[in-house]
């Protein structure tokens, strides 16, 4: 079930296991343990470099959007164990709670426009009810055009950071359309992080690197 | 303009062709296959710790591959650090690029799967082979010249 992406009975195991908390501290603490300069150099991203020690995340190191106004603070663990990872996806939760409240305050004001609700208030005759709306998201826009630049953009994703690498060739279609996907790379690891552990810990390790195997395979 | 690497490694008198600035300001340089493993030495100790990403594309249908890695500085609290993106132009019927998996851990699996889809050879990689496709699979299939076989699902059903 993982591998179609289901992360949920991950976290559920984990919510059992916390009502018995020191059962979950001596399953999870000193397991796959990742040194820092391990870390960095297997490429790690998101959480499990955070949680090695490394104060890397990429909303404050690149600047983008406006996580310049809000304030937020990095949560990250040094001891790189399975514990570590958790404290770090935990402390992470609280803190996007803390940056949408502080984002729903800076919405600017005035009129939006709803068309979808429009169309449905309005029956089944409604000029948005029309051929020409219902493709409206299928169609690619007339004056749509990839220069012929190449581009690596990147963005912080719960796994760590997602990159794109673009090659555009001044039509609807790219060149060369890379994605750096941080579970394929995150997952790079594992054989290390797996020597001299037990067997039934190879399932903790796993959820602590938190795999969606879709992505690795693309 | 050369940029600070470019200089840098002119001082230290390695070979290499500075290919401009990226649209974002990143640094292009572009280094022989031959060389690729000193310089890439060089990178390390000049302080990229980083390999964010390996690509690999092929520049023209019947042209050159290429192959593309991203380094950046990785550090405590940065502060939009330094990066550069390196190029590896190599032939189609021999692509073989020396395997930076012993500097930068992170290439593993990344140079695995440029091997896979476009059959770019890194050589001294421990345990090069395909990654997403099937292991008996036959050709390179993000070439552009790759020819996609009769599959039955890809047919047309009536």
């Amino acid at each position: 079930m993982a591998d179609i992406g289901a992360q949920t009975p991950f976290f559920y195991i984990l919510r059992e296991r916390e009502m018995i908390y020191d059962l979950f501290e001596a399953a999870t603490e000193g397991i796959g343990i990742i040194g820092r300069e391990e870390a960095i150099n297997w490429g790690l991203s998101g959480p499990m470099l955070r949680a090695s020690g490394v104060k890397w995340d990429l909303r404050k190191v690149d600047h983008y959007e406006c996580y310049d106004e809000l304030d937020w603070q990095i949560q990250w663990q040094i001891g790189g164990d399975s514990l570590a990872r958790y404290l770090v996806r935990i402390g992470e939760m609280r803190e996007s709670v803390k940056i949408i409240q502080q984002a729903l305050k800076i919405i600017p004001g005035g009129p939006f426009e709803n068309l979808e609700a429009r169309r449905l208030h309005r029956g089944k005759n409604s000029e948005w009810n029309d051929f020409e709306y219902q493709f409206i998201s299928k169609k690619p826009s007339p004056t749509f055009k990839l220069p012929k630049q190449e581009h690596y953009i990147r963005a912080e994703a719960p796994k760590g950071e997602l990159g794109i690498f673009l090659i555009g060739d001044d039509s609807v279609f790219p060149w060369r359309w890379k994605i750096r996907p941080p579970g394929f790379i995150n997952l790079q690891i594992l054989p290390q992080l797996v020597k001299g552990m037990k067997l039934a810990d190879i399932m903790t390790i796993l959820g602590s690197v938190d795999i969606i195997m879709g992505e690795v395979d693309r | 303009i050369r940029g600070r690497l470019s200089v840098w490694l002119a001082k230290k008198k390695l070979a290499h062709r500075p290919l401009g600035f990226d649209y974002q300001g990143v640094e292009t340089l572009q280094i022989r296959s031959e060389d690729w493993l000193s310089i890439a030495v060089a990178l390390y100790v000049y302080g990229f710790n980083y390999l964010r990403s390996q690509c690999a594309y092929d520049v023209a249908p019947g042209g050159l591959l290429a192959s593309v890695y991203h380094f950046t500085k990785v550090q405590d609290d940065a502060d939009q650090p330094e990066e550069v993106c390196i190029k590896v132009f190599v032939s189609r019927q021999n692509p073989k690029i020396p395997s930076i998996f012993w500097i930068w851990k992170s290439a593993d699996f990344q140079e695995r799967e440029s091997y896979d889809m476009l059959g770019i050879t890194h050589e001294s990689h421990p345990r090069l082979k395909r990654i997403l496709m099937p292991d008996s699979w036959i050709g390179w299939p993000l070439r552009k010249d790759y020819i996609v076989p009769d599959f039955y699902e890809l047919q047309d059903a009536y």
